[in-house]
């Protein structure tokens, strides 16, 4: 049996984790579709695509894993083209299609190399052998593979778009996507670590890259109208800080991550027309801000040193960030001082949990690639207060304009997507409409 | 009119023309050719039909198929209808239409590989309001003031988004040389390539424009109301703006479809008004075939003859909210009331009971009124507390907080992951609202507007004798995530439920001194008259006893009325609980679907079992109104919200596209609330979801016109429609249909009254 399936590291965790989105979804769905004809169409396609899921976390077998890796992908487009006669969900579906198989390359590349390296198809004996009997350049050029494959599965910057722009499928396929799927680039991650955390170039690339895509992707997000739409930008913006604590060596963090963004960002799409309004923030004093999140940061950080040996630049810098939010929106002493110990608390508890099912350890010794990325949040939460907080300001203006264009990068992609595959639906439909009035007469 | 500002002048009519649609919270039904009520109805179709594709008809082969099914009496219909309409059932002609530039810009040049123009205008200026509504603090400075026009000029300005998704550097160049006011604009766009364009034509264009953005335009329609700003003709002008760019960007870069724009363009102006007047003759088949269908669905109701009153005092009354969904109850409640041996009343009134009130929080006004009434009272409410909820929610959904806050706080959302989100339904029990202070626009509200309520509330209930107990029955629905659920609220309380209004009035009937000042007035209730108040939710039928005196001799009718329902709609009721509390459920409950009939009159009258839940019933004795002023009244109030709410469903159910908010699965709310989006954007969407009206293999709405039938004799009725000028406008160009009951029980028609004019 071990040599096909595996229950090691965060995959009890996980399995647990789908088990839980699966019920949910599936009973959602299976109630949102109560008198449609299709119902029966959209369930055996879900249930599908989460039996693909589960066979992925639990499979040893490198052949099994990238099947199963492959299969979901193909069971997904098949859910985002439920609706065929809308052109943007298609063209959203064939831009997925077309990236989904670059990250398969990847995948298949990285795997491939494995094999030939170690012999051996099982994952946790080619893991084991690769870190000692694998040469530098095949190394590196595996450990690449694989972070492409994640990072394009994470939908990070700036190969993003598809991820927005599939809010135009039914509510449980976002809500199965954005909580379930899409993490699976972090499991493939987590899985995988002694192959790639060896390749400073494959850490580096992984680090800046979500860095980047983290910061941009909450930034557009506060500038977007509907709500599908944040939320979409949100995971984007999440998976990005899921990818980077993986990087950095902070998987016990990645893992509550993980878990935490799943159960809540399936609560979040499921229940999409419930939630409150999303305030508009008040204009404000950047100066004040500023000052009590330095403030923070640098208590935290030195809280950390304190007590375990290590500032922890980043997670003390989004603590920080979460509780100068909290302190500027509430303004009541009492219910500060109760609701940010609580949020600390629960960290705390949670990170210790997430602390026992797996270990973080520092993947290579940069002393410097921390603090550059937590420059760069530091530089994340300043832009975001002095767009929001200042909406008059002339930078503010323009910046938000930018901002809300998404960089112009995703335009890129579709018209190279069209380029690729110039499909328009409606001539799909036209050509199934002559086929069934053929069939009529 | 002067050349020089013909299409200004044109564009603004057919802006004001857009019948306004309500925000999320507030989301009330409404009739969006309102404004076109003093045109022939079969006419406004036609046009609209050419100028955007509207269909205000069903397809031959809805017709076709209902006769064959024989639901259309072959007494209404002649041969030569039958065999024209198998001929255009079997042919599938296609009605010519007016195309804007975009689209013609997308038929001539082949763009199979990059991206479509008329997608992309309508998406890019979609955006842009949305922007315009979401952030107001940024792009509406000045308040009413702020122009939308030069807030999307300067976006489009400063993005290059659209220059590189649709590859054409030369957009850039074409935004900085708009002009940057929209009269200008829209001179411009005159003298350039509308100047020999007839009137008619443009006004075909406008509405052809008007009509990508209808969503937004009625979205706009309602913030120009309330503020005086003119915020739809800017977005026509923002949408001819384009029209205006994709003309230069073709001059500019592609003689032959340059040239092929001109050709297409000259030909629309000039064959319009003939391509109208085909279409509408060509309709004219159809709306026949309406007429008769209408009067077929009609043929089914029966009625009693007049009968002599009943003499007795009821033990019980109830009133009810005229909506079609009242109905149901009050026959089994009627006959609960029956089985256990006390006579039982309902009467129909307008939901919000005659109390125009509105609920003030933080200066903000939410009104508890039909849409075409202003709130004339106001209850303070305390400012709301900060919840856990709200709080986590603003937490995830800022940038710099939500990623240690997801780690943190995340898992807490675990619980109503697995449980669902449970419904809601507003039932007014905070003591601040439903025991505060009324006041009026100038301090506490005196005794005496106090009173007038109470006396015109109780003279338009037709109150003639009083029950032990009285029963005013609000109703709400009770479920779960929709966006538009103030859609299956009551409509006559602004889109809440009638739980307030229903005890505001409770309260005011129940006080001493208000009872005294009115026995003054020659209204006296017997100190023996209770009033209690209750809600009626509609998913269930349950009712929710809002007052806590209620005695248990009255619960139980009701309780035996709900168990009937339950029984008779051949679902447990597990079941129907289940819809009402399930955050998937997409179709909790039909609402107003298949509305069709408005009956003034005494509902005892309506014997039908089979049409039960497509009436609504308001209590009218014409015996009591000698001169039709009561009638009048009612035809301008319940008369017009009836309308609207009916012409909402029609349109949903004939044009789903334009008219309908598309798939609910699929909803996504927009720029704080003030409506959704069908899936990432495109116009902004009104009307209906289709699982509103359709049960996913039938429509479950009859497309009927609203059918009024009036108890009273023609004399009567003509001095009602004298008076009541909008509601006559509806009648006389066919957007309803009027008829008399007479003493036998049978339907005459009533005669058109002829307006001097």
């Amino acid at each position: 049996m071990a040599e096909w399936l595996t229950l090691s590291g965060i995959r009890p965790v996980l399995l647990v984790l789908v088990a839980v989105l699966a019920w949910v979804v599936t009973r959602y769905a299976f109630r949102n579709f109560r008198l449609d004809p299709r119902r029966r169409a959209f369930v055996t396609k879900l249930v599908g695509c989460l039996i693909a899921v589960f066979i992925l976390i639990v499979s040893n077998n490198l052949i099994v894993f990238f099947a199963a890796w492959m299969a979901i992908s193909l069971q997904l487009h098949s859910l985002l083209m439920f609706y065929p006669e809308r052109d943007r969900a298609v063209l959203a579906a064939h831009k997925k299609f077309i990236l989904a198989r670059c990250s398969e390359t990847f995948l298949g590349t990285a795997f491939i190399i494995m094999y030939l390296t170690t012999g051996s198809l099982q994952l946790d004996t080619a893991l084991q052998q690769f870190g000692t009997g694998s040469t530098l350049l095949s190394q590196h050029i595996a450990a690449l593979c694989l972070v492409m494959a994640a990072l394009i599965k994470c939908a990070q910057l700036p190969l993003h778009g598809w991820l927005i722009q599939v809010v135009e499928a039914p509510t449980p396929v976002s809500a199965l996507l954005h909580a379930g799927i899409i993490n699976l680039g972090g499991f493939l991650l987590l899985a995988t670590v002694p192959l790639w955390s060896n390749s400073a170039l494959a850490v580096w690339l992984l680090c800046l890259v979500s860095a980047a895509s983290c910061c941009f992707a909450a930034l557009i997000m506060a500038t977007r109208i509907s709500i599908k739409v944040r939320l979409a930008w949100s995971t984007s913006a999440q998976m990005g800080l899921m990818l980077l604590e993986i990087g950095l060596g902070y998987y016990d963090l990645a893992l509550l991550h993980l878990v935490a963004h799943s159960v809540y960002k399936a609560h979040a799409f499921l229940s999409v027309s419930e939630v409150a309004i999303i305030k508009q923030p008040k204009a404000r004093s950047l100066w004040r801000i500023g000052v009590v999140f330095i403030a923070f940061q640098g208590i935290i950080a030195a809280a950390c040193w304190w007590f375990l040996g290590n500032p922890k630049w980043l997670p003390s810098a989004l603590l920080a960030m979460a509780l100068t939010t909290l302190w500027m929106n509430l303004h009541q002493k009492l219910l500060r001082i109760t609701v940010s110990a609580l949020t600390v608390v629960a960290y705390l508890i949670l990170g210790m949990l997430a602390h026992q099912v797996i270990e973080p350890q520092p993947p290579f010794s940069s002393v410097w690639l921390e603090p550059v990325v937590t420059l760069m949040f530091n530089a994340f939460a300043f832009t975001y207060w002095l767009v929001h907080h200042t909406p008059s300001h002339r930078l503010s203006q323009r910046w938000f304009i930018t901002l809300n264009a998404g960089l112009y990068l995703d335009e890129w992609l579709t018209r190279l997507v069209l380029w690729l595959w110039p499909s328009h639906p409606i001539h799909y439909y036209q050509r199934q409409g002559r086929i069934q009035r053929e069939k009529h007469s | 009119m002067s050349t020089a500002n013909r299409l200004a002048t044109i564009a603004g009519q057919v802006s004001k023309a857009i019948a306004p649609q309500w925000p999320l919270s507030q989301w009330i039904a409404v009739n969006p050719f309102w404004h076109y009520r003093q045109q022939p109805v079969a006419g406004v179709a036609a046009h609209w039909r050419y100028s955007a594709g509207t269909r205000l008809l069903m397809s031959p082969d809805f017709y076709w198929q209902q006769w064959q099914q024989n639901r259309i009496d072959a007494a209404l219909v002649t041969n030569k209808m039958v065999n024209e309409l198998e001929q255009r059932s079997l042919l599938k002609a296609q009605l010519p239409q007016w195309r804007n530039l975009s689209q013609l810009v997308d038929k001539y040049t082949r763009r199979r590989r990059k991206m479509r123009w008329n997608d992309e205008v309508v998406l890019q200026i979609s955006q842009t309001c949305g922007l315009f509504m979401q952030f107001p603090t940024r792009f509406q400075q000045t308040g009413k003031d702020s122009s939308l026009y030069q807030h999307w000029l300067t976006i489009s300005r400063a993005d290059r988004g659209i220059e590189t998704l649709m590859d054409e550097a030369e957009l850039t160049e074409l935004f900085a040389q708009l002009p940057d006011d929209p009269h200008t604009l829209v001179q411009v766009c005159h003298d350039n390539f509308l100047s020999d364009a007839s009137d008619y034509a443009l006004r075909c264009y406008s509405q052809a424009l008007i009509s990508d953005l209808w969503g937004w335009a009625a979205a706009f329609a309602y913030q120009d109301a309330r503020q005086d700003s003119q915020w739809v003709f800017e977005l026509l002008c923002i949408r001819l703006a384009w029209e205006y760019i994709l003309w230069q960007l073709a001059e500019r870069t592609n003689t032959k479809v340059y040239q092929q724009l001109q050709q297409a363009l000259s030909a629309q102006i000039e064959n319009c008004e003939g391509q109208v007047a085909h279409i509408e003759q060509h309709n004219s088949l159809l709306w026949q075939w309406q007429a008769a269908y209408e009067r077929s669905q009609l043929n089914r109701l029966q009625f009693n003859p007049d009968t002599a009153e009943e003499n007795n005092t009821p033990h019980l009354q109830a009133v009810f909210c005229i909506d079609v969904r009242s109905e149901r109850y009050r026959r089994a409640l009627e006959q609960a009331g029956k089985s256990l041996g006390s006579y039982v009343q309902s009467k129909g009134f307008a939901g919000f009971f005659g109390v125009p009130l509105a609920i003030q929080r933080k200066g903000r006004d939410v009104p508890h009124v039909p849409g075409l009434l202003q709130p004339a009272f106001y209850i303070k409410a305390p400012a709301r507390k900060q919840s856990v909820g709200s709080l986590l929610s603003n937490m995830f959904n800022a940038p710099v907080s939500m990623f240690s806050g997801v780690e943190a706080l995340g898992l807490s959302k675990l619980k109503s992951l697995l449980t669902g989100v449970p419904g809601q339904l507003a039932t007014a029990n905070n003591a601040y609202i439903a025991d505060g202070s009324i006041c009026e626009h100038n301090g506490e509200a005196s005794m005496e507007s106090l009173v007038n309520i109470c006396q015109q509330a109780l003279t338009g209930m037709q109150f003639t004798r009083f029950a032990k107990h009285i029963v005013l029955v609000g109703h709400g629905s009770h479920h779960s995530n929709n966006a538009q659920r103030a859609g299956l609220n009551c409509g006559a309380c602004g889109g809440q439920t009638g739980a307030l209004s229903a005890r505001v009035l409770v309260r005011l009937l129940n006080n001493q001194d208000i009872r005294e000042n009115l026995r003054e007035r020659g209204v006296a209730i017997p100190d023996a008259t209770q009033f209690h108040s209750a809600m009626h939710e509609t998913v269930t039928d349950k009712v929710i006893w809002l007052s806590n005196t209620v005695p248990d001799s009255v619960k139980q009718v009701f309780r035996a009325a709900t168990e009937q329902l339950t029984q008779a709609s051949g679902e447990s009721e597990k079941d129907r609980k289940a819809r009402s509390g399930h955050w998937a459920e997409l179709r909790p409950e039909w609402g107003l679907a298949d509305n069709n009939v408005l009956f003034f009159g005494q509902s005892e009258r309506l014997t039908s079992a089979e049409t039960i839940g497509s009436n609504f019933l308001h209590d009218y004795n014409s015996k009591n109104d000698p001169n039709g002023e009561l009638l009048a009244q009612l035809m301008s109030a319940p008369g017009l919200v009836a309308n609207w709410i009916n012409w909402q469903y029609y349109c949903s159910v004939t044009e789903p596209k334009q008219l309908g908010s598309g798939n609910k699965l699929l909803h996504n709310r927009v720029a704080n609330d003030i409506g959704v989006f069908e899936g990432n954007g495109g116009d902004l969407r009104q009307g209906l979801a289709w699982q509103s009206v359709h049960n996913g293999s039938d429509f479950v709405h009859r497309p009927m016109r609203l059918q009024v039938i009036v108890e009273a004799d023609e004399a009567t009725i003509q001095q009602a429609l004298a008076k009541a000028v909008t509601f006559n406008e509806l009648f006389e160009q066919q957007w309803i249909n009027l008829h008399r009951l007479n003493a036998r029980g049978e339907l005459c028609p009533v005669t058109t009254p002829v307006t001097a004019k």
